[in-house]
């Protein structure tokens, strides 16, 4: 099929399943065991206070009628109201969007533009020390999850070296200061998937390498460097970005610790504070966002692969 | 085309040499032998192979093995760094660290393994359904779990813990939820790739019915990369685990967690490191174990073509 | 040197190998695929290089441009074009300059062998900027265009302009061959090697690009090195031919003479197990016994195990290339009269049949 009807049904796609992910969200609070009302209250609450529970958590209607009107509310940017301030949930997301989203952000962008590299530079001369040193680092990190990371720098940095802010993300109105203050929060994010590209920015670059096309280019008197940063990588990167959708969500999910460790704001932060005081809605709303950044970023890391790739544009497999 | 060359073993008579002196095929002890000759072969499978039976060996025996309680307050010896006594030091209340470590490895192991497993199980049915039986079937098992994909594991753990409250079962019970499409699409592929085979083919021919085939034909055939999926997701849901716990979402305290250990380190990270570091390290340890013994996993059940080289310009 | 009436002369060298030896490293022990093989082609000859998989002759076709794997190295020999290039001896940025424009090479799987994600006409343009020695400017960049159109043209390709802006895989497996070799004539090479480029395709396909050989050759005065393991496709384009086995030349010469009265008991065996119409009904003739490994020392004719002519000689002395009856070289002892061979019997003119199965 061609491209332009390929994007359309992953368009459609992405929106059912961002219908779906709100379904499972609206009738998530059915799930809590006992009564909800002292869920949120504890066990002395007033009778009023028990109706406009249950009317906002939606637990006075049937579960068709809840999920259709969570879902009308959120495409209206109504996330319902935080129990414990009532301010509006979306107001509160919002805010709380940029500074998580610029994290994860780059977060993945130090990933790319460190781990590609890394990776090239291991498959030039495989078997060699560099390939062995990058090989060894990337295995470390990659063993290590965000937070952990995120503590050891930490300790490294702020304990002892005093090189980098490790509180905040800045004071507002100094782009300066808030580049300072992402340093180690989007370092300890990404350190883990420096290692992964690295190593399969390797990998594909190994099995390119010894393709047939890469020796009919040889063959032929292609230069060196034109065939390795041409031909080879082109094929070879092409995986790299299918995977940067998949990255967006991990780096996404473990922003959240990071955003507790170096006490930034954000939608980790937020969430953490509402797990504390069992405020439902926010958690509610702030896994929506997140899902729907996810979807988002997959759909087009999805688009922009195969813009990259022909013969899966066309509809082709490789054997044909 | 030209048929050159013979492939028959002889000594250019031309006749058949029949050997019918064949050995009877290997026994399962002596596969199993093999097998385990295999998996120790290289220094990484060695490795990840001893991390892990060592981590089970802590895991059942922890109490026996550790020099103290997990709960062991000491109000006079808080904080405290690597010492006699002490072999990796005390935290904020003066529990020693090494034993919470050793009694924590228990926990890690009790939550994750179950919770793989359990998604690899569910996982399976659901591709097994989805991928065989197809069409309106498949659709929903796809949607399903590109619904459930759409979150990051915390993420989705965080919001099934906060509705139904933490404990060890709801743990293994969401971190399950959490890595089962994973299984449930990876199971999907290999059902949709082995369907097409001869002897499905010739099963459907015969009259099986599609239960037994999907249970007797297909699974057998597609276990062996979803047990290797299984030790790789060990550690990462060891990981979720820990996150979760150092969330404040795990087990209670004074349960030692690694996570929960890691949370209070953090909290006298200032004053004495000993906590995150040797947590750091336990973690990074069954991380780097379970994924050797993944791979060696697979070099044993589905080897690979090694030495692939480059042409030289 | 050519002679005075324009037609190629005996003595115009375009390829000539020495003493090639090759080795594959693997796993810490060395192969020695071709133990030092000697090869001399003319200009304006069609050679066919023929034989099984295992014999070296894609070791040899891709030595000769040292296109060898990582793992694989030329050990010794050498590798002179046009008698005056020691392709062996040159360096990087000469040997690259060289490949395409002396010498070019089109190979077996047109599929894998094009980059499935550029457009045919970036990489038939690729090929010439990569030798026009510098920056180019945009009227050259037409120049290249226009050329690589015509080429398309020239092998049989119908709307070249389309075919310019297509992937490699929406085209059938003859026309990528097609294309690999418009590629190769880019820059008008005067020696072409063919390394299998017909075995991945249909017979139809098969015999439209032998035409396509045949033709080009003719246009371009070309030279052609093809290696393949069919013997039918060699009687077809061939004018002379070169069989090797285990790394060995076993024998070579003129085609129709070497197919008319072979002189190695391989070749004969070759074209015994070739199904023509005449065999009708009866078992196919084959080769028993495989072929050795090449790992270590060798000792006696590496034919030895699997020839039905053997004798103890065979076994322990090697054999050497001598011109006999419609041979120029075969390397065999029954054909050496100064060789401890028993000759008791047997007329140095028979031609040895293969043996018949069991």
């Amino acid at each position: 099929m061609t491209l332009a009807r390929y994007l359309a049904r992953r368009v459609v796609t992405a929106c059912v399943v961002v219908l779906i992910v709100m379904a499972f969200l609206a009738i998530l609070d059915r799930l809590i065991p006992g009564n909800p009302v002292t869920y949120v209250f504890g066990p002395h609450a007033n009778p009023a206070l028990i109706a406009q529970v249950q009317r906002e958590m939606g637990l006075d209607v049937s579960i068709p009628v809840q999920i259709y009107e969570y879902i009308f509310n959120a495409l209206h940017g109504n996330l319902g109201t935080n129990f414990v301030t009532n301010q509006s949930v979306s107001s509160l997301v919002m805010q709380n969007l940029q500074y998580t989203v610029v994290l994860a952000v780059t977060g993945l962008a130090l990933a790319v533009v460190v781990g590609v590299p890394l990776g090239i530079l291991a498959a030039t001369k495989p078997g060699g020390i560099v390939d062995r040193v990058v090989g060894i680092i990337s295995i470390s990190v990659i063993t290590l999850p965000p937070f952990v990371v995120g503590l050891l720098l930490i300790l490294v940095f702020a304990v002892h070296l005093h090189l980098f802010p490790v509180i905040g993300a800045g004071a507002p109105g100094q782009p300066a200061d808030d580049v300072a203050h992402l340093v180690l929060p989007s370092v300890a994010l990404a350190l883990g998937w420096i290692g992964y590209i690295a190593r399969l920015v390797r990998s594909n670059m190994l099995e390119v390498l010894t393709s047939n096309y890469v020796r009919t280019a040889h063959a032929l008197g292609i230069r060196r460097s034109k065939v390795f940063f041409q031909y080879a990588l082109k094929n070879a990167a092409a995986p790299v970005v299918a995977i940067l959708g998949v990255g967006l969500g991990t780096l996404l999910g473990g922003a959240i610790f990071i955003e507790v460790i170096f006490d930034r704001p954000g939608l980790g932060t937020l969430a953490y504070n509402a797990i504390a005081s069992r405020n439902f809605p926010i958690v509610q709303g702030t896994a929506l966002i997140i899902a729907v950044l996810v979807i988002v970023a997959n759909l087009l890391a999805d688009i922009t692969y195969r813009l990259l790739d022909a013969r899966i544009q066309l509809g082709q497999s490789a054997g044909t | 085309m030209a048929l050159l060359g013979s492939a028959r073993p002889d000594d250019g008579i031309g006749l058949l040499d029949l050997d019918l002196s064949a050995q009877p095929a290997p026994t399962r002890r002596a596969r199993t032998r093999g097998a385990v000759r295999s998996l120790l072969a290289t220094p990484g499978g060695t490795l990840g192979t001893v991390i892990v039976v060592g981590l089970i060996v802590l895991a059942v025996f922890g109490p026996e093995l550790a020099p103290y309680s997990f709960s062991a307050i000491d109000v006079n010896a808080t904080l405290q760094g690597p010492s006699l006594h002490h072999l990796l030091g005390t935290d904020q209340l003066g529990r020693d660290i090494l034993s919470r470590l050793i009694y924590g490895t228990r926990i890690e192991m009790e939550v994750a393994v179950p919770a793989v497993a359990c998604a690899l199980a569910c996982g399976l049915v659901l591709g097994l359904l989805g991928g065989y039986l197809g069409g309106l079937i498949d659709n929903v098992v796809v949607l399903v779990t590109d619904t459930f994909q759409s979150f990051p594991a915390i993420i989705l753990a965080l919001a099934l813990l906060v509705v139904i409250g933490s404990s060890l079962r709801n743990l293994v019970i969401v971190i399950a939820i959490a890595f089962l499409p994973n299984y449930a699409r990876t199971s999907r592929a290999l059902v949709l790739s082995v369907k097409q085979n001869q002897y499905i083919l010739a099963e459907r021919a015969l009259g099986a019915s599609r239960l037994r085939i999907m249970v007797r034909h297909i699974t057998p055939n597609i276990v062996a990369p979803l047990f290797i999926l299984l030790a790789m997701d060990t550690p990462s849901a060891i990981t979720v685990e820990a996150g979760l716990s150092f969330l404040g979402l795990g087990v209670r305290p004074p349960n030692p967690s690694w996570g929960a250990i890691l949370s209070d380190g953090f909290n006298s990270i200032y004053q004495a490191p000993w906590a995150v570091l040797f947590a750091s390290l336990m973690l990074a340890i069954a991380t780097i174990g379970f994924l050797c013994f993944g791979e060696a996993l697979r070099d044993v059940l589905d080897p690979r073509l090694r030495g692939v080289s480059r042409w030289r310009a | 040197m050519a002679s005075l009436n324009g037609s190629p002369a005996v003595g115009d060298v375009v390829l000539d190998i020495e003493g090639l030896v090759v080795e594959y490293r693997t796993r810490g022990s060395a192969m020695r695929v071709l133990p030092g093989v000697d090869l001399t082609i003319t200009r304006g000859e069609v050679v066919g290089l023929v034989g099984e998989s295992g014999s070296g002759k894609s070791t040899l076709a891709l030595a000769a441009l040292r296109l060898l794997p990582a793992n694989g190295r030329i050990a010794a020999g050498r590798i002179v074009l046009d008698g005056t290039t020691d392709v062996t001896s040159v360096s990087r940025e000469q040997l690259r300059r060289l490949r395409g424009e002396k010498v070019a090479m089109i190979f077996q799987d047109p599929l894998t062998s094009l980059n499935p994600t550029f457009k045919i006409g970036r990489q038939m343009i690729d090929v010439q900027r990569a030798h026009c020695g510098g920056r180019v400017r945009f009227a050259e960049r037409k120049q290249f265009q226009q050329k690589a159109t015509a080429l398309l043209r020239e092998v049989g390709l119908p709307d070249a302009d389309q075919l310019m802006h297509s992937y490699p895989h929406q085209l059938s497996g003859g026309m990528r061959q097609r294309v690999m070799t418009a590629m190769a004539l880019s820059l008008e090479p005067e020696l072409l090697i063919a390394d299998e480029p017909t075995s991945a395709l249909d017979v139809t396909t098969e015999a439209q690009i032998l035409g396509l050989l045949r033709q080009i050759k003719a246009d371009r005065d070309l030279t052609i090195l093809f290696v393949t393991h069919d013997l039918s496709v060699v009687a077809e384009i061939c004018d002379r031919v070169v069989v090797m086995y285990a790394g060995q030349v076993m024998e070579q010469g003129d085609v129709a003479d070497v197919f008319e009265r072979p002189q190695h008991p391989y070749t004969r065996a070759l074209l015994d197990a070739v199904p023509t119409r005449s065999h009708r009904g009866q078992p196919l003739h084959t080769i028993p016994g495989r072929v050795p490994s090449l790992i270590g020392e060798f000792r006696g004719c590496r034919f030895a195990s699997r020839c039905s002519y053997v004798q103890d000689v065979c076994r322990t002395e090697e054999p050497r290339p001598v011109a006999s009856d419609s041979s120029e070289a075969v390397r065999c002892h029954m054909r050496d009269p100064g060789s401890a061979y028993e000759h008791a019997g047997l007329s140095t003119t028979a031609t040895p049949k293969a043996v018949p199965p069991a």
